[in-house]
C-alpha cells in the first residue's frame, strides 16, 4: 500500500524537476500563464500612479516566482520567497507606504529633459542584449533536480547539507549582516525622547484634576450614538433618561456643521391597546420629548 | 464494523463511466477534484457550526441561551446571517481606493481555504476502488507552505484597512498586521522544535512520526508557546484589541458591508479551523487515536482516523471559544511586548534545548534510559530558575519602603476623593441619637427579632 | 517549452526592473524596482541550477534573499529618516552631495 502511496504521490508531484529539454505539459501552461502575470506585473509596478498599487503588481510578481521556483524542484525556495519575500519585505514596504504617508504623486515634468525616451531606450537595448546573450549561450540539456533532491532524502536535507557544510562561512556572515542590519534600523528609526512617557495614571489623574477646575471636562467616555434611540447611524444622537438629546453622544464636526439628524415620533398606541393593562406604558423612550411616566 | 464496499466492482463501474469521455481522464486528477471540494466543503459547513458553537458556548458561559430560534436548536443561525449579510446594501466609501477596495476581502478569504490543503485528515482510504490518503496535497514542506499562506492572508487585511480611506480601519489593519507578523515568528519557532524531532517538514510524515508518543509531552514548551501563538495570530481574544469595538469600531473590516464583511468573517473562522487543525497535527498527533482507543487495531485505519481528528478540533475550538468567554482583553503594547520580550526569547533558548537534545540522541551518545531522567532534570532546573526569580522579585518588593504617601485630604483638588493605598479615612463620628447601644437596639429590618438583630 | 525560457522571462524582468529605476522618482517605488532586478537574478540562478543538476544556484538565491531583506530593512530606513528630516521622498531631491 505505500507503493501505490508513493505512486499517488510523485504522480501528483510530476510536474517537478522536468525532463531534459522540454518540459511536461503542466509546466509549460504554468509558465505561460505566470510569464504574462509576471511581465504585466512588471509593469504595472513601473507604471501605477500610486505606490500602493506598485508595491501590490510587485507582490503578485514575486508570487509568480515562487511558483516558478516550485515548479523548477527548488520547493523550500519557493515557500521561502513567499515568507520572507512576499510576507516580510514586501508587507515592510507596505507599512512603509502606509504609516509614513509617502503617497503624493510625482509630477510628470522631467528635471532633465528626454530622460525617459533615453531610459526607455537603454532599458530595451540592455534587455536585447540579455536575450541575445541567452540565446547565443551554450546552454546543455537540462539535468532537473530529481538526482539532486534525491541525494539526501528530499530538497530540505540537500540543501541542508550543502548549506551547513560547504557554505557555512556565509551562512555565518549573512546572519552578521542581519543582526547589523535590524541594529541599524533600530538607529536610523530611533526617537529620543526627551520627556518621561505618561503612563494611563498619569492622564486619568490629570484629566480628572482638570475636572476639577472646570467642570466641563468631561471625564467618563461619551454616549454612543442612537443608543435607546431607533437608529444606530452616528449622526442620530442618543436620548438621556428624560427624553431629551444628549448632545456629546454626536460627533462635535457633525454637531458644528448641524448634521444631527432629528428623532421622529414613535407611533402612538391606539386607545384599546393602551388599555390593556395598567402598566403597560408604551415601550422605551418616545422621542417627541413626551414626559410621561418613562421607565416606570 | 461497517463493511467498505467491493473494490473491483466499483472499479469496473467508475471505469465505464471514465471510458465513455473521449479523453483518458487520470485517476489522480479525479481524486484530487474530489478531495478539493470535500475539503471546501468541510470547511464551509465548519465554519457555520462554528459561528454557531462559539455563539452558544459563549451564551452558556454568561448564563444565557444564545440563539435557538432559527432552525433546530438554533443550528441554521448562521445560515440566516450569511444570507442576511449577502443580501444587505454594499455600501462603499467615497474615499476608498476601489481595486484594493474589492480586492482585499479576496486576499484574505482565499489563503485561508488554501492553506487547509496540506492538513491530513486520516491515512490510506479507498474511493472508489482507488488507495488514496485523506490529504489534498503532501508537499515535502507542508507545514511551512501554511505559514507562506497565512502571510498572504495578512495582506488582506493590511490593504482593507489602508484602501478605506478613514483613520480607524488604517490604524486597525496596521495594529492587526503587525500582530500577526510578530506572532507568526514564534509560531516559526516553535515548529521549529518539531520539524527537529520528525526530521521532516511534511505534515505527514509529523503524524507518522508520532506514532510512539505525541510531541504535546515531548515538546511542552513549543506547544505551549505555538497554543498562545495561533491564538495571536488569528486576532482572537484576548488579543482581539485590533478588532474590539470599543478601542476601534471594527478595525480593518470598519468600513465593509455585506458580502465583502462576510468574506472577512468566514477568513476568520476558516483561520480558526486551520490553525487548530496544524495544532492537532504537530503537536497532538494528527488522526492519530489517543492511547486507550489506540489499543484497538482497527483504530488507526480505514476513516475512523478522520472522527479522531474532528474530535480534537473540535475540543481545540472549544479552547478559542473558551479564552474568548473568559478572558479580558489585552491591551496593544501589552501583548506585542509579551510576543516580542518572553515569547520568542523563550522559544529561542527552548530550540536550543531541543536541538542538543536531538543531537545527541541521534549521535547515539544518549539513549532512551538516560534521555528521561536528564529531561526530568531539565524540567525541575527550569521551574527552580522560576521559581527562584519569582521568590527574588517578591523579597525585591517586600524590601522597598512602602512609599510616603500624604496625609489623606477628603477635599483634595477640589472634589471627593476615597483614601489611597496607605491612607485611612478618619472615622465619622456617628450622631448620639442614633448610636446603637445594648439599652437601645436597632429597629428590626424584615421582621426579623430584636434578639436576632443584637447577636448578628 | 525549453526550461531556457525562464531565463528570457529572467532578461525581460531584470530590463524592466532597470527601467524602472530610471524613470521612476519616488525613492520607495526605485528602491522596490531594484527588488524586481534582484528576483529576476534569482529566477536566472535557480534555472541555472536545474540546468546543472546542483543545488549551489539554490543556496545562491536563498544567501541573495537575506542579503535582500537586511538592504530592505537599512534601506527604508534611511527612506524614512530622509523623508522626516526633508519632508520628501522625491530621489531628485536628496541632491545636497551636488557640485
Amino acid at each position: 500500500m505505500s507503493a501505490a502511496l508513493l505512486a499517488t504521490q510523485s504522480a501528483a508531484t510530476h510536474l517537478l524537476a522536468g525532463p531534459v529539454t522540454s518540459t511536461g505539459g503542466g509546466e509549460t501552461f504554468l509558465f505561460w500563464v505566470g510569464a504574462s502575470i509576471s511581465v504585466l506585473g512588471a509593469l504595472g509596478l513601473i507604471f501605477s500612479k500610486k505606490a500602493v498599487h506598485s508595491a501590490l503588481c510587485l507582490a503578485g510578481v514575486m508570487i509568480c516566482l515562487a511558483l516558478f521556483y516550485m515548479a523548477q524542484g527548488a520547493v523550500f525556495l519557493g515557500v521561502v520567497q513567499i515568507v520572507v519575500y512576499t510576507g516580510a519585505i514586501m508587507m515592510l514596504f507596505l507599512f512603509v507606504l502606509m504609516l509614513i504617508g509617502i503617497d503624493a504623486p510625482e509630477s510628470l515634468t522631467e528635471t532633465i529633459r528626454g530622460q525617459r525616451w533615453a531610459a526607455v531606450l537603454v532599458a530595451v537595448l540592455f534587455g536585447a542584449i540579455l536575450i541575445g546573450v541567452f540565446a547565443h549561450a551554450k546552454l546543455g540539456p537540462f539535468a532537473g533536480m530529481d538526482q539532486a533532491n534525491a541525494a539526501a532524502g528530499g530538497n530540505v536535507p540537500s540543501l541542508a547539507h550543502l548549506l551547513f557544510a560547504r557554505y557555512f562561512w556565509a551562512f555565518e556572515v549573512s546572519s552578521a549582516v542581519l543582526i547589523t542590519s535590524a541594529l541599524g534600523a533600530m538607529v536610523l528609526a530611533h526617537r529620543e525622547r526627551v520627556t518621561a512617557r505618561r503612563t494611563q495614571k498619569e492622564l486619568a489623574a490629570d484629566r480628572f484634576k482638570r475636572y476639577s477646575k472646570d467642570p466641563s471636562v468631561i471625564v467618563t467616555p461619551m454616549p454612543n450614538p442612537g443608543v435607546y434611540a431607533q437608529h444606530n447611524a452616528v449622526d442620530t444622537p442618543a436620548l438621556l433618561p428624560d427624553g431629551s438629546i444628549a448632545q456629546l453622544s454626536v460627533n462635535a464636526t457633525l454637531r458644528a456643521q448641524g448634521e444631527v439628524r432629528g428623532i421622529t415620533p414613535l407611533p402612538v398606541p391606539l386607545p384599546h391597546e393602551a388599555a390593556d393593562g395598567d402598566g403597560a406604558s408604551p415601550a422605551g423612550a418616545n422621542g417627541s420629548g413626551r414626559h410621561e411616566e418613562v421607565g416606570a | 464494523m461497517p463493511q467498505f464496499p467491493d473494490a473491483v466492482s466499483n472499479q469496473n463501474m467508475t471505469n465505464w463511466f471514465l471510458g465513455s469521455f473521449d479523453t483518458h481522464i487520470p485517476w489522480w486528477f479525479i481524486l484530487v477534484v474530489i478531495k478539493a471540494v470535500a475539503a471546501f466543503a468541510i470547511l464551509v459547513v465548519l465554519t457555520l457550526f462554528n459561528i454557531w458553537y462559539e455563539r452558544r458556548v459563549v451564551s452558556f458561559m454568561q448564563m444565557r441561551i444564545g440563539p435557538n430560534r432559527v432552525g433546530p436548536q438554533g443550528l441554521l443561525q448562521s445560515l440566516a446571517d450569511g444570507v442576511k449579510l449577502a443580501l444587505k446594501e454594499d455600501i462603499v466609501p467615497t474615499n476608498a481606493d476601489k481595486p484594493v477596495f474589492w480586492i482585499a476581502p479576496l486576499l484574505s478569504a482565499i489563503p485561508a481555504f488554501l492553506a487547509i490543503a496540506v492538513i491530513p485528515w486520516g491515512p490510506a482510504v479507498s474511493i472508489f476502488g482507488h488507495w488514496t490518503t485523506l490529504q489534498l496535497v503532501d508537499l515535502p514542506v507542508g507545514v511551512l507552505y501554511v505559514l507562506a499562506i497565512s502571510s498572504i492572508g495578512i495582506y488582506g487585511i493590511v490593504l482593507a484597512g489602508w484602501s478605506s480611506g478613514s483613520t480607524y480601519p488604517l490604524l486597525g489593519a496596521l495594529r492587526s498586521s503587525a500582530q500577526m507578523i510578530s506572532y507568526e515568528v514564534a509560531m516559526g519557532l516553535s515548529f521549529a522544535g518539531v520539524f527537529l524531532y520528525a526530521g521532516t517538514m511534511s505534515p505527514s510524515g509529523i503524524v507518522n512520526a508520532q506514532q510512539h508518543g505525541w510531541y504535546f509531552y515531548m515538546l511542552p514548551l513549543s506547544a505551549i508557546i505555538y497554543i498562545i501563538a495561533m491564538v495571536g495570530e488569528t486576532n482572537r481574544a484576548p488579543f482581539d484589541l485590533p478588532e474590539a469595538e470599543g478601542e476601534l469600531v471594527g478595525g480593518f473590516h470598519t468600513e465593509y458591508s455585506s458580502l465583502k464583511f462576510a468574506l472577512f468573517f468566514l477568513a476568520e473562522y476558516i483561520n480558526l479551523v486551520t490553525v487548530s487543525a496544524l495544532a492537532v497535527t504537530m503537536f497532538f498527533g494528527g488522526w492519530r487515536a489517543p492511547v486507550p482507543i489506540s489499543l484497538w487495531s482497527g483504530a488507526n485505519s480505514g476513516w475512523y482516523p478522520m472522527l479522531w481528528f474532528m474530535i480534537k478540533l473540535l475540543i481545540f475550538v472549544f479552547v478559542f471559544i473558551w479564552l474568548r468567554g473568559t478572558l479580558p482583553r489585552l491591551r496593544y503594547d501589552q501583548f506585542m511586548a509579551f510576543g516580542w520580550k518572553v515569547l520568542i526569547p523563550v522559544s529561542v533558548l527552548w530550540l536550543l534545548v531541543v536541538a542538543l537534545f536531538r543531537q545527541l540522541r541521534n549521535a547515539g551518545d544518549l539513549d532512551r534510559a538516560h534521555a528521561v531522567p536528564i529531561g526530568i532534570g531539565i524540567a525541575a532546573v527550569f521551574l527552580l530558575l522560576v521559581v527562584a526569580l519569582e521568590v527574588r522579585e517578591r523579597n525585591q518588593i517586600r524590601r522597598t519602603p512602602p512609599p510616603t504617601v500624604p496625609d489623606y485630604e477628603p477635599l483634595a483638588g477640589g472634589f471627593p476623593v476615597p483614601p489611597m493605598p496607605g491612607q485611612s479615612a478618619p472615622a465619622v463620628p456617628r450622631r448620639p441619637q442614633f448610636a446603637r447601644t445594648a439599652a437601645a437596639p436597632a429597629p428590626a429590618l424584615n421582621g426579623t427579632t430584636a434578639e436576632e438583630a443584637s447577636t448578628r | 517549452m525549453n526550461p531556457d525560457s525562464y531565463l528570457y522571462l529572467s532578461a525581460i524582468l531584470f530590463s524592466l526592473g532597470a527601467l524602472g529605476v530610471l524613470i521612476r522618482r519616488d525613492a520607495i517605488v526605485v528602491f522596490m524596482c531594484i527588488e524586481l532586478m534582484l528576483n529576476a537574478a534569482n529566477l536566472a540562478f535557480v534555472t541555472f541550477s536545474r540546468m546543472h543538476g546542483r543545488l549551489d544556484g539554490q543556496i545562491f538565491a536563498f544567501f541573495t534573499m537575506v542579503v535582500a531583506a537586511a538592504e530592505v530593512v537599512v534601506g527604508l530606513a534611511i527612506i524614512i529618516t530622509v523623508f522626516r528630516t526633508r519632508r520628501s521622498a522625491s530621489v531628485d531631491d536628496a541632491n545636497l552631495l551636488k557640485y
